[in-house]
C-alpha cells in the first residue's frame, strides 16, 4: 500500500520520473520498502498496457470522410433546435453561467421567502410572563388608588369653602 | 503523393483551398491555434477544417478503436466525430481548447455506442475460420510449430488488457483510454469529464489500481 500523502504523486513520477517537482515522493520510494515495491507493480502494470496497439487507419477513411462531408454540405443548414442541441451536449456552458447564477439567486430568495412566511408568523401574539402580569395588575392598582385619592383631595377644598350652615 | 491522392478524392478541395488563399496561407495553420481555425471555418474556409482533419484524425480513430474494439465501427464513429465538429461550427464558442470539445463529442459517441451494443458483444461468437473484426487475425488454435505458445501467451495476455479496461466503470475507462493512450493532461481530461483536476487524478490512481490487481498475473 503506497503511503496516503503520496499516492496522487505516484502517477506524476511514473510519467515524468526525471521531474525537479517529483524529486520528493522520488526519494520517498526509494527510503520506504512498502512503497517501492508497489511503485514497481504500478511501472510493470503501466508498461503492460503498452503492449494494447491500436491499428492505422485504413486507406479509404478520407475518401468516406470526404463523402459524408460533401452530402453534409450539400444538407439544409441545421435549425435552431437542433443548433441549441449540439450546445448543450457539447459545449462548456460557461456562458451560461451567470444566467444560472441569477436563476439561482431568484430562487433562494422566493425560496427563502416563503420558507420565512411559513416558520416566521406575520403577527406575533407576545404573551407577557406572570410576573410581568402582576406588575401590570399592581401599576393599574395603584394607579386607581391614586385617582381616588386624587378625588378625595379635590372634594376636601370644597368643603372648606362652603359657609357655616348656622 | 498523399495529397495528390486526396485531391483525386476530393476534386472540390481545390476549390476550398482557393478560397482559403484569401483568409491565410496553406502553411499558416500548423502556427495557428486549433479554436482560431475552426473561427476560419465559421467564416467558411474548409481548408481549415482539412487541417485539423488531418491533425486529429488518427488519434480519435485510436481511441474510438479502444473504446468499441472493432476497427470498421471506430472509423466510423472518428468520421462522426469530424461531421458533428462541422455542423456545430456555427455554435462553436473558443472558451476550452478545441481538443477538449473533439474529446467531449468523441467520448459521448464511444459511450452511446457502447451502451446499446453492451448486449450484442457480451453475445459475440468466436468463428475459428474467420478473421476477427477487431484484430484481422484468425484466432489461435492448437499448433506444432515453434513461437506458436508464445504467441498464444501473447494473444491471452492483450485479451486480458482489452477486457480488463473495458470492464472498468465508465469514467475510470475514459480516463485511463486519455491519459494512458492520448497522453492527455489531467487538467483536459478533467474539462473533458467534468471534474476537477484532483477529483481526476484520484479517479485514475483507482482505475490503475484496479488493472494492477487484475493485471498482476501477467506481469
Amino acid at each position: 500500500m503506497i503511503c496516503k500523502k503520496y499516492q496522487s504523486a505516484v502517477l506524476d513520477l511514473l510519467l515524468d520520473p526525471a521531474a525537479p517537482s517529483n524529486a520528493a515522493v522520488r526519494a520517498h520510494i526509494d527510503s520506504c520498502e512498502e512503497c517501492s515495491r508497489e511503485f514497481k507493480s504500478m511501472e510493470a502494470t503501466f508498461a503492460l498496457l503498452d503492449v494494447w496497439q491500436a491499428p492505422e487507419p485504413s486507406p479509404y477513411f478520407d475518401q468516406k470522410l470526404a463523402v459524408r462531408l460533401r452530402e453534409e454540405q450539400a444538407l439544409a443548414p441545421a435549425g435552431w433546435f437542433e443548433r441549441l442541441k449540439s450546445r448543450l451536449q457539447f459545449n462548456t456552458g460557461r456562458q451560461f453561467r451567470p444566467a444560472m447564477a441569477g436563476a439561482l439567486a431568484l430562487i433562494l430568495l422566493v425560496g427563502g421567502g416563503t420558507v420565512a412566511d411559513f416558520t416566521i408568523p406575520s403577527h406575533p401574539n407576545t404573551e407577557a410572563s406572570a410576573t410581568v402580569q402582576d406588575l401590570q395588575i399592581l401599576d393599574k392598582n395603584d394607579q386607581a388608588l391614586q385617582t381616588m385619592d386624587q378625588l378625595q383631595d379635590d372634594s376636601q377644598p370644597d368643603d372648606a369653602a362652603a359657609p357655616p350652615s348656622s | 503523393m498523399d495529397d495528390m491522392a486526396t485531391l483525386a478524392i476530393n476534386p472540390r478541395l481545390l476549390e476550398n483551398l482557393q478560397a482559403a488563399e484569401t483568409h491565410h496561407a496553406a502553411g499558416d495553420f500548423g502556427q495557428m491555434d486549433d479554436a482560431a481555425i475552426m473561427m476560419e471555418l465559421r467564416t467558411g474556409n474548409m481548408a481549415g477544417f482539412d487541417f485539423l482533419i488531418q491533425k486529429y484524425r488518427k488519434p480519435i480513430i485510436h481511441f474510438m478503436y479502444r473504446m468499441v474494439r472493432n476497427q470498421a465501427v471506430a472509423e466510423e464513429l472518428a468520421q462522426e466525430v469530424f461531421l458533428r465538429i462541422y455542423r456545430s461550427r456555427e455554435t462553436y464558442r473558443a472558451e476550452a481548447r478545441f481538443s477538449t470539445w473533439l474529446y467531449r463529442i468523441a467520448t459521448n459517441l464511444g459511450v452511446n455506442y457502447a451502451r446499446d451494443t453492451k448486449h450484442e458483444r457480451s453475445a459475440s461468437t468466436i468463428y475459428l475460420d474467420e478473421a476477427d473484426s477487431e484484430t484481422g487475425t484468425t484466432p489461435d488454435v492448437a499448433d506444432s510449430t515453434p513461437g506458436a505458445e508464445s504467441n498464444l501467451l501473447r494473444q491471452e495476455r492483450l485479451n486480458a488488457i482489452r477486457q480488463h479496461v473495458l470492464d472498468l466503470p465508465e469514467r475510470q475507462r475514459m480516463a485511463v483510454l486519455m491519459h494512458k493512450y492520448e497522453g492527455m493532461d489531467y487538467k483536459q481530461i478533467g474539462d473533458v469529464l467534468k471534474l476537477s483536476e484532483s477529483a481526476t487524478k484520484s479517479l485514475l490512481f483507482r482505475a490503475y489500481q484496479t488493472l494492477r490487481e487484475k493485471l498482476k498475473g501477467f506481469i
